[in-house]
């Protein structure tokens, strides 16, 4: 009996469901969302996934980065040092570096990291071997290194005695200590580290004496999950306190270990605001959703009455309702199931910086967002059946007047979904507007022709040969080559994500640049790198490289700092980092600001030095009508001419690059789109539907008025200053807390004013016309056969 | 039950029966005193508001008296647990209403399928001769694929019909069953429930139509909630429109 009715329940629910193609639209409405959804959290935990260095999902490390002015930089050591003595946490760097490392049989550049310890707590264990002496390293003792695993079995699985071995790094003899475990790949994602040493050795293996971070060091903190949650909360304002940060400033600690914490940012946040918006988006599937399910209740009751007559008891009614909630639950999640592609294909196109390849579906963790979904949809639905059985009365009549609190809840749900649109809309026309402007921002160079020449990283730091003209001579050479028109040397190439900083002061002592830690942005140029971009110089001339102490500076950097100077008594000063002594530079030129990394971001306070010897750091760019690849040719032959470490060639059209820059800003533009026409649709469908369905059960009593002699247009009328008073505070109040929330908008938005009340009463006008059509469309049609309501 | 059917001569007994909607206090219905045999055809009129439907849902079990005795098939309903009357309206009594209440959703044959669901004799391999035989029955054994939204009233009307009879029910309760309908599918409706009663089913009918009451083989009248028998025909023309 049982069985039967089962089968029959499911056999029935499924033709109804294949009938009723308006709710499976409605369910892959809110199936859509939840899937991005879904996405986003595993890119999320993917993305913080760092078993590539051997750690679990709860080992006790934490990345830490200092934020100004939107830029991170590794923690200083002061800083590191208040938060040790602060709290029970050890602070840790890593730093990867490619030396040259030679054994008997082979000499080969690999890369080695540099950690300062922590392998105990965070319960890296050696196969062989011990990281005593890698967790403790003496000053001036004998250089030490943990093998990898790879790089042991690679050349080393036959020697015996590993373990003590000795080879050379970077000209410097080194011991090896210890084998690292099989699960530890690098302390970086997309790495693979070949030997680790102590992070206090670098110095040593540089012939450096006094050692700062660099900008590409990591910092971390090693310690418990509880202090990191005390830790995260309070850092901020107690280093502010203790005057050890300034107020804009920002200590960020987070899981992001191993990867590029500008990418990191970058990406976070941008999840962050996807997942905001996606969020309201679901909301408002969500409404729409419920609206229409409310509607399917109605007919779920009238059938269950039916059933009734037909002989159903209680108990078979009460084994259908589960069983139709079930179902549709289940539809519903299987919906998502089917979607989660889609949504991996949609994410990939809004979030252009992460490859998807990466991503690694976490089943365990899908199947428990999935069981999470099914209770809280399940429990959702339950509410809505009661709430509707509440307070809809079956009724077998035909005419029916819709009860005032029905009409109540009908528009307060189609003017709540209807102020999302209109805020959504109008959010999006100013993205809209605010791309349109970022896309016609002059970048201070000009890219048809010009092409961006990178090395890779010097290996090897071979000793600057001050005082040669290598630069010189490549300019000569190149420029020489009948197809190159222009070459310039700079060590900052536009777009190119390559930096480098310096310390720089105003002759009144202010620090030039970001925060007050002295890095100043400074570029090394040979003369001609502005004609090269096509650059704009304002006052002045460029730099020479006969005349050492003139340098040019950037827009950004005169206005702020140069006020009411003229360029002839412009003059900036030098740290020196050996000694700490200030040197004085003449400013002999300003520049129209370049926007090195993209027109949406901000432009640094810039110098622009004159370059002499090359040190294997510097970028090239070129002028030439030819492609990149004869380019590379012809580029590589001169440089192998020179005598200067160059590495790994790229060559780049410097239009390819603004067109790979904009790819994240087109993106953005792409959820926009989608998420706008996705919500437009589901208004205009539901704003249709929910009228539909309130004027079917209004027909009585808008028939009876109708006949009693109203004319269509006042009964248009009065239906419409119903719904515009509940639209009203509806719209304000949504409004006021977009008002309130616009600062995680302002974000995206730079330059762009948030309020535009001619743009938002317009929108709110199209949709009150929406609202106005669909009323009177529907009031007529019930009017035509009003007879019908009334007989 | 089967064997309570042959051994009792009458169907349906109700006597001094009173009924009142909870929360009101006015009774709908005052002693009515109904004696239904089997095979019988019955008309009952009143003006609307009369109690006619009260008195009908009393008929199938969907309302409980509130006073009075009512008996179907020999049993006192006042003491069936509510599973056995879930049985009885199932193999015993088929529904007829005014305004046909088919599912929109699902095809001709599983309305008239839907009754068979709750009969445990019947298993799901029979549906579809069962259903079948009651579409032949009235005339519809063309449609099953159809929706209910592609049929004229008249047909919906009689797929409404088959779905009653496809338990092979004793009784057939009809509430104004041509309430919605012109007057030529009216009498295609009423040509069908004589039919009907010629090959054995009781049928309890309700009608504000004085013609079509004429039909039955008896008339009662409801009157401020107490029921007339009437005996000749022409007396009733109170009928409400
Ligand atoms: N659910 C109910 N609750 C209270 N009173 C009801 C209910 N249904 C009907 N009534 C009242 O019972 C009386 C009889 O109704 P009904 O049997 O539907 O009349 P009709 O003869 O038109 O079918 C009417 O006065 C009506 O107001
Ligand atoms: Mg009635």
């Amino acid at each position: 009996m049982t069985y039967k009715l089962c089968v029959d329940l499911i056999v029935n629910w499924l033709k109804q469901m294949t009938n009723n193609l308006s709710f499976l639209l409605v369910i892959l409405f809110l199936a859509f969302p939840i899937s991005i959804l879904i996405n986003f959290q595993l890119i999320e935990t993917s993305y913080l996934d760092a078993n590539f260095a051997g750690l679990s999902k709860d080992s006790p490390i934490r990345n830490s980065v200092l934020v100004e002015e939107g830029k991170s930089q590794p923690l200083p050591y002061y800083i590191s040092q208040e938060i040790e003595n602060k709290w029970p946490v050890k602070s840790v760097y890593e730093r990867s570096i490619s030396f040259e490392v030679r054994n008997e049989s082979s000499k080969e550049s690999k890369l080695i990291s540099f950690i300062s310890g922590g392998f105990k707590s965070l319960d890296i264990k050696p196969l062989q071997g011990s990281l005593e002496s890698m967790e403790f390293p003496k000053l001036g003792q004998e250089l030490v290194a943990a093998i990898s695993y790879i790089e042991w079995k690679k050349h080393l699985k036959t020697t015996k005695n590993v373990i003590g071995k000795k080879i050379q790094i970077n000209n410097k003899t080194v011991t090896i200590v210890a084998i690292m475990p099989e699960n530890f790949i690098s302390f970086r994602e997309h790495q693979t580290t070949s030997f680790v040493m102590p992070y206090k050795q670098l110095p040593e293996l540089l012939d450096d004496v006094d050692y700062s971070i660099t900008p590409d060091t990591y910092s971390y903190l090693i310690g418990n999950n509880q202090v990191f949650d005390s830790l995260t909360q309070d850092i901020t304002l107690y280093l502010q306190n203790e005057a050890l940060l300034l107020e804009e400033s920002d200590i960020l600690i987070n899981r992001a270990i191993g990867v590029n914490n500008q990418k990191y940012l970058t990406v976070s946040k941008r999840i962050y605001l996807l997942k905001t918006l996606f969020w309201l988006l679901l909301l408002f599937c969500f409404i729409a959703f419920n609206n229409f399910y409310s509607g399917e209740c109605a007919a779920k009751q009238q059938e269950y009455k039916i059933r009734a007559f037909c002989g159903a008891s209680k108990v078979n009614l009460l084994v259908q309702r589960f069983l139709d909630m079930f179902l549709t639950v289940m539809l519903v999640i299987v919906f998502c199931i089917f979607c989660l592609p889609l949504g991996h294909y949609f994410v990939q196109l809004f979030l252009p910086q992460v490859s998807m390849e990466e991503v690694r579906t976490n089943f365990s963790q899908l199947l428990n967002i999935i069981s999470y979904l099914f209770f809280c949809v399940l429990f959702f639905m339950s509410i809505v059946f009661l709430i509707q059985e509440k307070l809809i009365k079956t009724t077998f009549g035909r005419g029916q007047s819709a009860s005032f609190s029905q009409k109540v809840q009908s528009y307060t749900l189609l003017a709540l979904l209807l102020s999302l649109t209109t805020i959504a809309l109008y959010s999006s026309l100013l993205l809209l507007e605010n791309q349109r402007s970022i896309f016609k921002t002059h970048l201070g160079f000009v890219d048809e022709n010009r092409f961006v020449v990178t090395f890779d990283f010097p290996e090897i730091r071979s000793e600057i040969l001050q005082a040669n003209n290598t630069a010189q001579l490549l300019l000569q050479q190149l420029v020489s080559n009948p197809e190159i028109k222009q070459a310039a040397i700079t060590s900052m190439p536009p777009l190119s994500e390559k930096t480098s900083y310096s310390q720089w002061f105003s002759t009144t002592g202010e620090s030039i640049g970001t925060g007050a830690h002295g890095n100043t942005t400074e570029d090394t140029i040979s003369a001609d790198y502005f004609t090269t971009l096509g650059t704009k110089i304002l006052l002045g001339n460029s730099v020479d490289s006969l005349k050492p102490m003139n340098i040019v500076v950037n827009q950004a950097l005169w206005d702020r700092y140069f006020t009411d100077q003229t360029l002839a008594d412009a003059q900036l000063l030098n740290v020196n980092t050996m000694n700490g002594e200030k040197t004085a530079y003449r400013v002999v030129g300003v520049i129209e600001n370049i926007y090195i990394s993209g027109p949406d971001t901000q432009i640094e306070p810039t110098i622009y030095s004159p370059v002499f010897a090359l040190t294997g750091f510097e970028g090239l760019v070129i002028e030439s009508q030819i492609s990149a690849i004869k380019l590379t040719k012809i580029v590589a032959k001169i440089i192998k001419t020179l005598d200067v470490s160059f590495n790994g060639i790229h060559i780049v059209s410097l239009s390819e690059l603004i067109e790979k820059e904009h790819q994240p800003r087109l993106a953005i533009l792409k959820v926009t789109l989608t998420a706008t026409v996705l919500m437009f649709i589901a208004a205009i469908v539901f704003c249709f539907s929910t009228i539909k369905q309130l004027t079917d059960k209004n027909a009585r009593e808008l028939a009876l008025r109708y006949c009693e002699g109203a004319k269509l247009g006042s009964l248009i009328g009065r239906e419409y200053l119903f719904f515009i008073i509940v639209f009203i505070p509806i719209i304000m109040g949504v409004v006021t807390l977009f008002t309130l929330k616009s600062d995680l908008l302002q974000k995206l938005l730079v330059g762009t004013s948030l309020f535009n009340i001619t743009a938002i009463t317009l929108i709110g006008i199209c949709i009150l016309l929406l609202v106005a059509i669909s009323l009177g469309y529907h009031i007529k049609q019930k009017l035509r056969f009003a007879w019908l309501s009334l007989s | 039950m089967s064997d309570i059917i042959k051994s009792s001569p009458s169907l349906i007994e109700m006597t001094s029966l009173n009924f009142h909607y909870p929360k009101t206090k006015i009774d709908v219905l005052q002693n009515i005193n109904l004696t239904i045999n089997q095979g019988d055809y019955i008309a009952i009129v009143g003006t609307s508001g009369s109690g006619k439907s009260t008195l009908l849902s009393i008929l199938g079990l969907l309302n409980q008296p509130t006073q009075g005795n009512y008996s179907i098939l020999g049993t006192n309903t006042t003491r069936l647990t509510q599973s056995s009357i879930s049985l009885i309206k199932n193999h015993e009594i088929g529904f007829i209403f005014q305004n046909f209440n088919l599912l929109t959703q699902l095809s001709v044959f599983d309305n008239v399928a839907l009754p068979l669901t709750y009969n445990p004799q019947v298993k799901r391999a029979q549906y579809r001769n069962k259903v079948l035989k009651a579409l032949h029955q009235v005339d519809m054994g063309d449609f099953i694929d159809r929706s209910p939204d592609q049929l004229s009233g008249g047909q919906q009307q009689r797929v409404a019909i088959a779905r009653a009879l496809v338990n092979e029910p004793s009784l057939i309760l009809a509430d104004e069953p041509t309430g919605n309908l012109d007057s030529k599918n009216s009498l295609q409706v009423f040509d069908l429930l004589e039919r009907l009663n010629i090959q054995g089913k009781t049928i309890c009918l309700i009608t504000h139509d004085d013609a079509y009451a004429q039909k039955a083989k008896s008339i009662w009248q409801i009157l401020d909630g107490k029921l007339y028998t009437e005996g000749n025909h022409k007396t009733v023309g109170q009928g409400s429109v």
